[in-house]
């Protein structure tokens, strides 16, 4: 399979003399999986997702998506969700939709009204009229209505109920190309594992594993949240 | 995709824009009313009258000081939010370079700075026209004679017509719009390297800029000014604000720009570092 994602050694340090956030991170994702970033909160999961965004500047190392450091090229095939809401308040929802047909080739218009239509969100409606839980599957909606390579994912489960989780999940799992990658972060494994097709387990800035889920299950003997739950013990 | 990321900017703004010209509008027809009114002689022994005139000039000022100021809060604002509060997770994440993501907020907003500043212009020039043509009606000076006078002095003073004259103000004060809106940005974006306070760092920034130009400039007029009074003194008519003055000021003026230019630049593209 082909390397849709690659980094190399690398490394972010906010303040100097400080512990680094990541260090000497190196990994790659091929096409047309669904990976799990997995980490305790403070693990370095949010740098290395921001790094791969480029809106963090690496302190040493490389990011590359599909052969391409992050600039206009990559943005343009990678669909990124923040762990926190960034979208504009004072526009409405169809105002948003233009700004994203205008700025992503990839973004399917009739995909966001339908998924629009079935949550029953009232494209007419004010960003900042909605309610937090719909303002998050609102933005979720914008991510996913993009035909993108490569899918990020930041926290997209944390601080929701469990049927708006179940909600989210399906709506990632029915909404992206078969030949396109997920990258999803959580610390609620229990939740993604079913979806997974490979793990990424961080801790302090640093990888600690980077494995199927599959092989992990067999060689271990245990599901992905009992290991999980081992490796990061307090 | 900078057409794009322009006709956003624009939209944002357009309305607001329009709310503040239609001020500077309103602030120049006081102006002009004021001036008429303060202008009618009998007006001075009646102190009503003249009370009134005043606070019309004052409200002239206020006006525009409130809506220029305004205006540019309003454009750094938008310039903090947009690119480095939680909106920047959009904004760094749409398939654009961030040269692109700058020049668009440079060029919508720079061009209504400079049509503000065009405006202020041509306020002041009509709100001063209005006065000292009623100054010269007033005094019996009207006619042909007083506006030979003033091209007279004039001429003294700039080294050049009246038209010229306004023609080099518009010109220093587009230029001067650009190069002003350019300080704000780099401020903003120095005031990332501040660990906390990041919008206090951007403030202080600002001004630490303007005390470094303001120091620049007189390290740099002193000497043109000096040689000014000296040919003022041996009777030749010094041209204070002639070819020389507005040479300097452009040349300040364009150094400034061009120094916040790159502290945006490199901020932008080699230190990006969202929160």
């Amino acid at each position: 399979m082909a390397e849709l994602l690659k980094t190399e050694h690398l490394v972010k340090t906010y303040e100097k003399n400080a512990r680094p956030a990541l260090n000497d991170v190196t990994l790659a994702i091929p096409e047309g999986r669904i990976v799990g970033l997995l980490g305790p909160n403070g693990s370095g999961k949010t740098t290395l997702i921001k790094l791969i965004n480029g809106l963090l500047t690496p302190t040493s190392g490389s990011v590359t998506i599909n052969g391409y450091a992050p600039g206009p090229e990559t943005k343009a095939v990678v669909s990124y969700l923040p762990d926190r809401f960034c979208l504009p308040q004072d526009k409405t929802i169809e105002e948003l939709i233009n700004y994203y047909f205008d700025f992503y080739a990839d973004f399917d218009t009739e995909r966001a009204n339908d998924m629009l239509s079935r949550l029953q969100i009232d494209p007419h409606s004010r960003v900042k009229t909605l309610s937090k839980g719909t303002q998050e599957k609102l933005q979720l909606v914008l991510v996913m209505s993009r035909r993108a390579r490569l899918y990020i994912l930041d926290e997209p489960i944390a601080g929701v109920d469990p049927a708006a989780r179940d909600y989210i999940l399906k709506t990632i799992i029915s909404n992206y190309q078969e030949d396109a990658s997920i990258l999803l972060s959580t610390h609620l494994i229990s939740d993604v594992e079913p979806i997974l097709d490979d793990v990424i387990f961080i801790r302090n800035g640093r990888l600690v594993l980077c494995s199927s889920v599959e092989e992990l299950r067999e060689e271990q003997g245990k599901s992905l949240d009992t290991y999980f739950r081992e490796v990061f013990a307090c | 995709m900078l057409g794009n990321l322009m006709k956003y900017e624009w939209k944002y703004i357009w309305k607001k824009f329009l709310l503040f010209c239609g001020l500077l509008v309103l602030a120049t027809i006081i102006g002009i009313a004021s001036s008429r009114e303060f202008l009618k002689l009998e007006g001075i022994n009646n102190v009503a009258h003249a009370m009134f005139s005043m606070l019309g000039f004052l409200l002239y000022y206020a006006l525009y000081i409130g809506a220029t100021l305004g205006f540019t809060l309003i454009v750094a604002i938008r310039f903090y939010k947009a690119v480095y509060g939680t909106q920047g997770y959009l904004t760094h994440t749409l398939p654009v370079t961030p040269r692109q993501i700058y020049l668009a907020h440079l060029i919508v907003y720079g061009i209504c700075m400079s049509l503000i500043s065009v405006m202020t212009q041509l306020s002041i020039q009509l709100v001063s026209g209005t006065m000292f043509d009623g100054i010269f009606q007033a005094t019996g000076m009207g006619g042909a004679m007083s506006y030979s006078s003033g091209a007279e002095f004039f001429g003294d003073l700039y080294g050049m017509s009246p038209f010229a004259a306004s023609l080099m103000t518009t010109l220093c004060m587009v230029i001067g719009s650009f190069s002003s809106l350019l300080t704000i940005y780099a401020s903003v974006v120095l005031g990332q390297y501040w660990k906390k306070h990041k919008v206090w760092g951007a403030v202080v920034n600002y001004i630490l800029i303007q005390v470094v130009t303001a120091i620049v400039s007189v390290v740099v007029y002193l000497p043109y000014f000096i040689r000014s009074i000296m040919t003022m003194e041996s009777g030749d008519p010094a041209n204070l604000l002639g070819g020389g003055f507005w040479g300097i000021t452009l040349a300040i003026t364009i150094v400034i720009g061009i120094a916040t230019f790159l502290i945006m630049d490199h901020g932008m593209t080699k230190r990006l570092n969202l929160e």
